[in-house]
């Protein structure tokens, strides 16, 4: 029996055969024009998680920066340092997107 | 050879038993269901073992017990064993010694019917949820008096489980003893009581022999005051009753149950109803409506007792608001008008927010104070005069000086004086250019401070400010009202805290600026906000100095002021100088 994955996690839409994922299917989040850009402060510095429970109430959602910003993070979470300005994605269009 | 007879006693409807009995010792020694072989086993008066076994067997040979005469034979009355052994239901009505008992019987019941009273009490643990006391009608009270705030104690009611009809019976009122309830105490009826009018209350002493004790009695009634005494104590006790004091305590007389049953309880809420106390085994029992209980006495010295501590207090508290005007904010002022809009009164007063809620600037230390009070006389020299002539031409209040310290130890303190400082600056500007109140001169502040007889109202205006930034003492950051939060930023991001609590969750967002939620936050950062970005430094300690002008409208001057008026105070109060 596989492991069956929450609608927050980057797996949700990911396959399985028998005791394996499958490939993993990216679940892409839209650029939207309300997105805030801000700059990583000294806080949140390589704590996409700790920026995803203050922002969103639920720290498996770190991974949705990644997504949301894909050109400018690539190596979580070393990447998510003091000064990188990214876009940060509001917790309506993630309950849109990812359904939760 | 003994002395034996016969006794009869009925069985059964139509069945006798025949008890032969040693009329000497007082002792049963064979019972026999033949009558002819009771009598012949008595005339014998042979009591010893071989003849009481003949008999027996014998007496096993016959036929029956069963009598075909229903008559009972004749009995001996001598030898009626004392009581003990005798079931009184039992005992048919045609036997006269059985009557007489019965009869005994019957009226102490009645008695006892008469002086005590059945009451269904509520108890769970008891069958049912109820079980009956018997309390006696004359409920007395012992020593509740002597203890202040406990419990009605009363004589103890004796409580019985069966049934009525199997109740000890007494000549006179039974009353149990304290110690032990389940014995009761059997008094015997007062003798010897003179009937008067106005009965006195008599006490006696009298020796219990089931209890091996002393108990006092009431001599009029029969009703034990106190029991389980030794015999000096009776007699002491007896001694302190029978003073002609009008301290003896008067046995108190229940009044008669009023509800039905006599429930004490109210069945819907549990309550006792009114009337009903408890005793001091916790049981609830009837006093009557007009007793009221000691712990209700204490309890109502305890309402006196707070009703003065609330007068004291309410007095107390208008002693404290009077001394709270003598003693209100005395402090120098230097106010604007009231109904101004401008300086710090206008919604958006910049750094002079800090002076809204002081109305004006407080000066928080006493400072020194220079007024002058001045009479132009012109000298005239008169030629060949010993003396220069004077004549007057006006008076005039000169210039105040204040010379005020001020103090900054936290940002808030150095938002005020920054305020301050330049509360002062703009005080002393027309308004000119771009301002509102276009070409209005510098505005009149008002002075208050000292008790309304020094500064009350007394309108001035800022003629020269003062202020010397020393070189000696440290200086603190001004600008923020939320400047020590934000202090701690650097603080609390090296700190780098992963507690996961929403206030602090709420915080972190706060100093990156962020809404939960990722909403974008449209507006633009706030002057605040700029204003943290570049502080202004106050020192910690400085001295001002500021000169006033009295500044008396030509009104005020002309048809308001009167010497007799300002001599005696009254116009101090309207802000004449």
């Amino acid at each position: 029996m596989a492991a069956t994955y929450d609608s927050t996690s980057p797996y949700y839409t990911t396959g399985y055969s028998q005791f394996f994922l499958d490939t993993m299917t990216n679940r892409p989040i839209p650029f939207l024009n309300d997105d805030q850009f801000w700059p990583i402060n000294l806080t949140y510095q390589y704590r996409p998680d700790l920026l995803a429970f203050d922002l969103y109430g639920n720290s498996r959602l770190w991974w949705t920066f990644y997504q949301r910003n894909p050109n400018t993070l690539t190596r979580p979470p070393l990447d998510f340092a003091v000064g990188v300005q990214i876009y940060l994605p509001q917790i309506t269009t993630l309950q849109t997107v990812l359904g939760f | 050879m003994a002395n034996l007879a016969v006794q009869t006693r009925q069985t059964g409807p139509n069945e006798y038993a025949y008890f032969v009995v040693d009329v000497d010792q007082n002792l049963s020694i064979a019972t026999f269901a033949n009558l002819e072989l009771a009598n012949k086993f008595a005339a014998a008066g042979d009591d010893s073992d071989a003849a009481l076994l003949a008999a027996r067997q014998e007496n096993i040979n016959a036929t029956g017990g069963v009598r075909n005469n229903p008559q009972p034979p004749p009995f001996v009355p001598a030898v009626t064993p004392p009581g003990g052994g005798v079931t009184y239901e039992t005992i048919p009505k045609d036997d006269p010694v059985a009557k007489q008992l019965n009869d005994a019987n019957a009226a102490r019941e009645a008695e006892r019917v008469q002086n005590t009273r059945a009451v269904r009490v509520a108890d769970p643990n008891y069958e049912g949820g109820f079980r009956y006391e018997i309390v006696p009608k004359s409920q007395e009270r012992t020593s509740a008096n002597a203890v202040p705030n406990t419990a009605t104690t009363f004589t103890t009611p004796v409580i019985f489980d069966q049934p009525v009809n199997q109740v000890q019976n007494s000549a006179t009122p039974v009353l149990g003893n304290a110690e032990d309830p389940s014995i009761p105490l059997v008094l015997p009826p007062v003798t010897n009581v003179e009937t008067a009018a106005q009965p006195v209350p008599t006490y006696r002493a009298e020796y219990n022999a089931i209890q091996d004790s002393w108990v006092v009695v009431n001599a009029n009634t029969g009703q034990v005051l106190t029991s389980g005494l030794t015999e000096e104590q009776a007699n002491a006790l007896i001694v302190d009753e029978n003073a002609p004091t009008p301290n003896i305590p008067q046995p108190q007389v229940a009044a008669p149950n009023p509800y039905p049953g006599g429930l004490p309880y109210d069945e819907d809420s549990g309550l006792l109803n009114p009337g009903f106390t408890l005793n001091e085994r916790n049981e609830p029992v009837f006093v009557g409506f007009d007793f009221v209980e000691p712990a209700t006495q204490a309890s109502a010295e305890q309402s006196r007792i707070e009703a003065q501590t609330r007068e004291a207090q309410r007095q107390q508290t208008y002693i404290n608001q009077q001394r709270q005007i003598n003693n209100q904010d005395w402090r120098l002022r230097l106010s604007l008008a009231p109904q101004s809009n401008y300086l710090y009164n206008v919604p958006d007063a910049g750094i002079l927010d800090p002076l809204k809620p002081s109305n004006g600037v407080i000066f928080p230390y006493t400072p020194q104070i220079s007024t002058s009070y001045k009479a132009n006389y012109s000298p005239t020299d008169l030629t060949h005069s010993n003396y220069r002539g004077y004549f007057y031409q006006n008076s005039y209040t000169d210039s105040v000086t204040v010379t005020a310290t001020f103090t900054a130890q936290n940002t808030r303190e150095a938002n005020y004086l920054l305020a301050v400082i330049h509360f002062f600056r703009s005080v002393t500007k027309m308004f000119y250019g771009q301002s509102q109140n276009l070409g209005s001169p510098p505005p009149i502040c008002y002075l208050n401070g000292l008790g309304e007889y020094q500064f009350n109202k007394h309108p001035v205006v800022v003629s020269q400010f003062n202020y010397t930034l020393p070189s000696d003492v440290d200086y603190i950051r001004a600008g923020s009202s939320n400047n020590l939060q934000l202090n701690q930023n650097p603080l609390r991001d090296k700190q780098s805290t992963t507690t996961n609590s929403g206030l602090n969750s709420v915080l972190r967002l706060a100093n990156a600026f962020l809404k939960p939620g990722g909403a974008r936050d449209l507006r633009p950062p706030t002057s605040t906000l700029t204003r943290v970005n570049s502080p202004t430094y106050v020192p910690t300690r400085m001295e001002i100095v500021i000169t006033l002008l009295p500044m008396q409208s030509r009104t005020q001057v002309s048809q308001q002021f009167n010497l007799q008026t300002f001599a005696n105070g009254q116009q101090l109060k309207g802000g004449f100088w």
